[in-house]
């Protein structure tokens, strides 16, 4: 007997090893049920049987039958129920499958049982996987005799049997052929719609794939770049007791052998000196950046102003000879790590101040506004601004616009406030012009409700 | 009263030479010195306050005075040795400053949890590790007197 019972297997075992077109035709198993949704297909030869009033089928190669619809009672209650008349309905189907196989896109056939039987194959991918069958009707009024003897032969109820002979439709040849026709064109849209479900299956595959991938890659990255970090961590700290020695024996040496010295002894010594103090500064930023990315950060409302305005008295009080100008315009309040975000205004502030001419007062400019889910914050300097060609260099740790010596500093303020504010969910870039000051736009997220 | 010659007025534990001699000299610089021991290892360390192994039998009346502690040490740690200093009757007046190039969060607030009397990061420069390592003295050894209450 032909059974339904493969119909319901679980989907996607196709489409699982598939990457894309080709390899779905290389791929060994395509299996029809994959590719339908069953109950839609089913209705939909439903309906074209009670158009058409012809029975059909859709069985794989496998034999399973996906759907069926207006099979005649001659074949479901009687042919197909007794073994050897059952055998007979076997040899026919095969027969039709086989003439498929052979790669014919139409077969007719007479069943041994009388009826006539036509299949077409349906093709994904190049790959024959189900055919399409109708059948079950005459060409001509059936030869009675022939299904008297046959009744008797297998002991059917006669007056009953023959009641399912009469209600078997006879189909003139021309209207076979056209009916036929049109199920042919159906295999073909059908299989065409297979072979988009199978592409479509593979690109959703591909993409959960190249998905897991990117997330599992991302895992890694993110696992490799803490331990880095950790890394640059203990190492920039190891590397302050040596330095500290360094510059401890040689202010040491200065002092008691320093009588000793002539003056390029002295010079050489008070080198060491300083690169030891800018080797130190360059250590303690780089451990204020690291910092900055392993601090528990702690959310609470901010007040820009305030906080800028605290910043701003500390750098005065740093650099008091210095004539320093803050203005402040409007300024939403921000929602972050108030300390962090202190920083960011440290370094921003500090940078608009270290770039201004120093014989003149250092205007800066402070001012916010509220911009979709997030706020824009500007610092603006009148200093001697950057090429906007090294924009990229500007929040890169140890990356300088201006070269070592003409302006303090290791070049990591801004990377500190690249990574705060990153941190935070904001974004920050700088615009400017050589000789005509600089402005530094940061984002912050609102707070989320 | 103590043979003032015996007196410990500072037990340094350091195990990096360097530090150790800087350390020292900037004492020495303010006068701090005459009465310093200098001990590389927590084990060490443990031993002098305890008066035990190559200690033992040092009256622990004869101080110190104030411990300079580095945290990252050779067989027991800094953290411990806080915790022993702090967490006995008779050595728990002690001042203890913990001196160290760590300005890790972590040991910074266990330190504090264990009752540490002062923590300075040491700075990379000279001159200014002279002048904190000088006012430490100063403050911990003339100033900030220890209650001198023995037990009784």
């Amino acid at each position: 007997m032909i059974s339904r019972s493969g119909a319901a297997m679980v989907r996607r075992s196709v489409a699982s090893d598939a990457r894309d077109g080709e390899d779905i035709a290389a791929t060994a198993a395509i299996r029809f049920v994959d590719l339908v949704d069953v109950p839609s297909l089913q209705a939909l030869l439903d309906s074209l049987y009670k158009v058409i009033g012809i029975a059909n089928a859709i069985i794989d190669l496998q034999g399973v039958v996906i759907t069926q619809s207006g099979w005649q009672d001659l074949c479901t209650r009687y042919h197909r129920v007794n073994p050897d008349t059952c055998r007979r309905c076997v040899e026919s189907d095969t027969s039709l499958a086989d003439s498929m196989t052979r790669g014919e896109h139409f077969a007719t056939y007479r069943c041994l049982n009388g009826l006539v039987d036509t299949a077409s194959p349906i093709v994904v991918a190049g790959q024959h996987v189900a055919n399409i069958f109708t059948g079950q009707f005459f060409v001509e009024p059936p030869d009675l005799a022939f299904f008297h003897r046959q009744s008797r032969e297998f002991a059917f109820d006669e007056p009953r049997y023959l009641e399912a002979v009469a209600r078997v439709p006879v189909i003139s040849q021309e209207r076979v052929e056209a009916i036929t026709g049109l199920y042919a064109q159906l295999a073909q849209v059908l299989a065409a719609n297979g072979l988009d479900r199978l592409h479509q299956l593979a690109a959703e595959q591909s993409m959960e794939d190249a998905n897991r991938g990117l997330a599992q890659r991302t895992q890694q990255l993110e696992a490799a770049n803490a331990e880095l970090e950790e890394f640059s961590y203990s190492m920039s700290h190891d590397l302050r007791t040596p330095l500290r020695a360094i510059d401890g024996y040689s202010k040491i040496l200065t002092e008691e052998q320093g009588a000793r010295l002539d003056d390029e002894g002295k010079r050489l010594l008070r080198a060491v000196s300083d690169n030891v103090q800018r080797m130190g500064r360059m250590i303690d930023d780089i451990l204020r950046f690291l910092r900055m990315g392993r601090r528990k950060m702690e959310y609470g409302a901010i007040d820009v102003g305030a906080l800028a305005l605290e910043a701003f008295a500390q750098l005065q009080a740093a650099a008091p000879a210095r004539r320093l100008c803050l203005e402040i315009g409007r300024l939403p309040a921000a929602w972050g790590d108030r300390a962090m975000v202190r920083q960011v205004m440290l370094d921003l502030l500090s940078n608009a101040i270290k770039f201004s001419p120093a014989d003149a007062e250092a205007a800066v400019k402070l001012d916010g506004m509220a911009q979709g889910e997030e706020n824009i914050y500007r610092v603006k300097d009148c200093g001697v601004g950057f090429d906007m060609r090294y924009v990229d260099k500007l929040f890169r740790v140890f990356e300088r616009v201006h070269p070592t010596g003409q302006y303090e500093g290791s070049g990591v303020g801004l990377a500190i406030v690249k990574r705060i504010i990153e941190r935070h969910g904001g974004r920050v870039w700088a615009e400017s012009r050589v000789g005509e000051g600089a402005t530094f736009h940061f984002t912050l997220p609102r707070k989320r409700q | 009263m103590n043979d003032e010659n015996n007196v410990v007025e500072i037990l340094l534990v350091e195990d990096t030479e360097a530090d150790a001699e800087l350390t020292i000299r900037a004492l020495r610089k303010r006068g701090f010195a005459n009465h310093l021991v200098w001990v590389k290892d927590g084990a060490q360390a443990l031993d002098f306050i305890f008066s035990r192994g190559e200690h033992a039998g040092r009256d622990l009346a004869d101080g110190p005075k104030v411990v300079l502690l580095d945290l990252r040490l050779p067989k027991v740690s800094g953290v411990e040795v806080l915790r022993r200093i702090k967490g006995d009757e008779r050595t728990r007046q002690i001042p203890v400053v913990v001196l160290t190039s760590s300005k890790e969060e972590v040991d910074l607030e266990e330190c504090y949890k264990l009752g540490v009397n002062s923590y300075i990061s040491k700075p990379v420069a000279f001159d200014e590790f002279t002048r904190v390592v000088g006012e430490l003295g100063l403050y911990w050894l003339l100033i900030n007197r220890p209650p001198t209450g023995k037990p009784e």
